[in-house]
């Protein structure tokens, strides 16, 4: 029976205090629920914790020799590389955090050292923290301004930022003293904004055509999703998807473009081949949250994921205490996972404001549009026309927004 | 220098297939607490795999370590946790190592510290100074939770901010902000408050009142009579409650209340009080106050916090009943003058709400019998 009852507190003491906290500080409840209790091992022989791969693999001898002479050159940039190689390869942003706090301190010691001011931008542009990233690169090419990589390096920030401008000024070294794909695809993202997306395509496929057999994979695997983001972006989601197979197929191990291809599969609704791609939450013990992300998209309903949904609910909320560091990430939670289209548009928005990578313009776009919040999609639109950029997408969204109206 | 030029290539390459991707961060979770014997607990979770790099674990260098490995390191951790952890209230605390533990989180086993603050007595706030793994991961931060009387405070230790303040003393805006937050929602939860609100409204808003014609700038007027009396009178006992100055049973506080909703509804039925609403808004606002503060009394607040928390609430309160009169007045603005609201919904519905404030009381009432 339903009794007539006011919800308000009975007494004083009932007053919900937790929810003072509840409310503001739910974030480490959340996390902190997803624990396990603490506990004492039965048995030494117990294992308490699995190391990264790259832990067993020589960076223990490389931290002892840094240890040892915190000011030698070599050991500094070595082990700072074999973060850096980590972090990129596995996702793991530890590797970023470790990579800068290596290179800061020799950098106090040798503050004119560009291969030290390059290596902390690849470890701030991990973090997210593009306007130091782009300031160290800066640092970097005024003291070695005939590094063409360095260049390479800076237009992708400057496009990544959408700055494609500066972006295509900071190709042009790169076209002229790096292979001629790597200068063409330079190129191609710099030209982002400006260029049609099929123009741009069918020039870079063109060159790829050409030189592909003097590339090595990680080369053409990174070429081919380029030519993928510009095929989706034209409008040609099939031929993207084929780019990025051929990717996955040069460069196996290229996780980057593993979970391009997943994400382009989920944009299609394909989620057999994704989990033939990335395998299923059951069958993986990944903590690479991307991949979770996509194996729980992929998988539907048809399987139990209590586990991973507690541990990516507990992951996005210590995500948003630590601040914006993976906010595409978190986007694609709020939208794939939970299906929080408010939300997700929210942080798809901030993360927008800071990078601008064709996969942030759309899923800004794609979620105010799923949220029916045409201002957003609006100022979406209005960076688009601002910088001349096209996406055949959005422009097919904006259609429908106006077809609605 | 070229090998690792070279090197660089691949990873410029990989950054520009995908710049942003998902990541594990390097967190750890410092969880402080006062117990009965006014003692702080501490426990502090910290992933193994992060403290590698200090301690070495891995002495076999598999990959794995075990419980055996991590307890050979366990003098070098526990002092590189007390090195690492500063804690203060009225003076420094003594960090007393209690025992070692180890959970698992979602990325991976911790170690748990479980420490004894000592020689620091039981504050409000506790003033942190950490520098935990910061030298060998800039992107390492500190999530820390101080429970103290049923409330909990977070803060983020980082690089930027080794030292900080959590508790009740935690910034004054911070506090404000969120008792603002607390007032607006205790209102809406709070169905007496509303209904009692509400009823006193409906009389004001009639547009005809024994056949004399009321203006809309007289109902206005009378709408804000009621809210600003209902106001003022539940700030004074809000203030004179919180500060400890009057204190009333509380379950008195809540059977009046209960019993306010039905006299203010009977009113609307045999009307005593006639034009003087805010007269009955100030009168029964001085017992919501006391409902209000006993929201807060166990808080325990006082200097500062008590200020901005008080105010905080009060604001909050003020601001869930106006969003309250701004729906309903304009909602049945437009209904006035007609039968249905002077009769079906003053009269009838004064009728349910006196019923439904009678229960509420029947029901407090014996909640403490």
């Amino acid at each position: 029976m339903v009794g007539l009852m006011s919800n308000r507190p009975q007494s004083a003491k009932a007053f919900r205090l937790g929810r003072l906290a509840g409310i503001t500080f739910s974030v480490l409840v959340a996390a902190a629920a997803h624990a396990g209790e603490p506990y004492t091992p039965d048995r030494a022989d117990q294992v308490v914790a699995r190391l990264p791969d790259f832990e067993g693999q020589g960076v223990e001898a490389l931290r002892v020799r840094y240890r040892q002479q915190p000011a030698d050159r070599e050991t500094t940039l070595s082990l700072a590389a074999r973060y850096l190689e980590h972090a990129l390869k596995s996702g793991d942003a530890r590797g970023f955090g470790a990579a800068e706090a290596t290179l800061t301190k020799l950098l106090a010691m040798r503050p004119n050292d560009a291969a030290l001011h390059w290596q902390l931008a690849t470890a701030l542009r991990g973090q997210h923290q593009f306007g130091r990233a782009l300031q160290s690169l800066d640092t970097a090419l005024s003291l070695q301004p005939d590094n063409a990589q360095m260049w390479l390096d800076r237009a992708s920030l400057l496009a990544l930022v959408g700055d494609y401008q500066r972006a295509e000024q900071s190709c042009r070294p790169v076209v002229l003293n790096m292979p001629a794909l790597v200068g063409s695809t330079c190129m191609a993202m710099a030209k982002a904004g400006g260029r049609s997306p099929q123009s741009n395509y069918q020039k870079l496929l063109h060159d790829f055509d050409q030189y592909r057999q003097h590339a090595s994979a990680d080369v053409q695997a990174w070429v081919l999703t380029v030519l993928a983001d510009l095929a989706e972006r034209a409008g040609q989601p099939e031929r993207a998807v084929n780019h990025l197979r051929s990717a996955v197929s040069v460069h196996p191990e290229d996780r980057f473009a593993v979970l391009a291809l997943a994400t382009a599969l989920l944009r299609q609704d394909r989620y057999s081949e994704m989990q033939l791609l990335i395998g299923s939450p059951a069958s993986e013990q990944s903590t690479d949250i991307s991949l979770q992300i996509r194996q729980l998209a992929a998988s539907g309903r048809t399987f139990d994921h209590h586990r991973l949904n507690e541990s990516l609910a507990s992951w996005y909320q210590r995500s948003q205490m630590r601040g914006p560091l993976a906010d595409r990430t978190a986007v694609e939670y709020l939208y794939w996972i939970k299906g929080d289209v408010q939300q997700a548009a929210v942080v798809a928005e901030r993360n927008f404001a800071k990078q601008k990578a064709a996969e942030d313009v759309w899923l800004a776009a794609a979620t105010a549009h799923a949220a029916g919040d045409q201002q957003r999609l609006e100022r979406v639109r209005q960076w688009m026309v601002s910088v001349d950029y096209e996406d055949a997408r959005i422009d097919d969204l904006s259609n429908q927004a106006g077809g609605a109206q | 220098m070229k090998t690792w030029a070279f090197s660089l290539l691949f990873l410029v390459g990989a950054v520009l297939a995908v710049p942003a991707t998902a990541h594990q961060a390097s967190d750890s979770y410092l969880r402080l607490a006062f117990d009965d014997q006014s003692q702080l607990q501490v426990r502090w979770d910290i992933a193994i795999r992060d403290l590698q790099p200090v301690l070495a674990f891995d002495r076999d260098n598999n990959g794995l370590v075990t419980w055996q490995e991590l307890q050979e390191q366990a003098p070098g951790l526990i002092e590189y946790a007390q090195s690492r952890l500063g804690l203060r209230t009225d003076r420094s605390c003594r960090l007393e190592h209690q025992s070692l533990q180890v959970v698992e989180h979602s990325d991976g086993g911790y170690v748990v510290l479980n420490m004894l603050g000592t020689e620091c007595a039981a504050s409000d706030n506790v003033e942190i100074g950490y520098s935990a793994l910061f030298d060998i991961d800039t992107s390492h931060r500190g999530l820390v939770e101080f429970r103290h009387q049923q409330n909990q405070y977070t803060a983020v230790m980082s690089p930027n901010e080794r030292w900080q303040s959590v508790g009740v003393a935690q910034g004054w805006w911070a506090s404000f902000v969120q008792f603002v937050r607390e007032g607006v929602w205790h209102v809406w939860i709070g169905f007496d408050h509303i209904l009692f609100l509400l009823t006193l409204l409906l009389p004001c808003l009639i547009g005809r009142d024994a056949g004399v014609e009321q203006s809309a700038k007289y109902a206005i007027a009378r709408i804000l009579g009621v809210v600003t009396a209902f106001t003022v009178a539940h700030s004074v006992t809000l203030g004179l409650a919180v500060t400890g100055m009057v204190n009333l049973p509380a379950a008195l506080v809540e059977i009046s209340i209960a019993l306010s909703v039905t006299v203010v509804a009977i009113n609307n039925l045999v009307p005593i009080i006639t034009k003087r609403h805010w007269l009955l808004a100030g009168i029964f606002g001085l017992i919501h106050g006391f409902g209000f503060a006993g929201a807060m009394s166990d808080l325990d607040l006082s200097g500062v916090s008590l200020v901005s928390a008080l105010a905080g609430f009060n604001i909050g309160v003020e601001l869930g009943q106006a969003a309250i009169v701004l729906v309903f007045v304009p909602l049945v603005w437009g209904l006035r003058n007609s039968w249905f609201y002077q009769v079906g919904m003053v009269r009838f519905g004064s009728v349910a709400v006196a019923l439904v404030g009678m229960v509420w009381a029947v029901e407090r009432f014996a909640a403490v019998a």
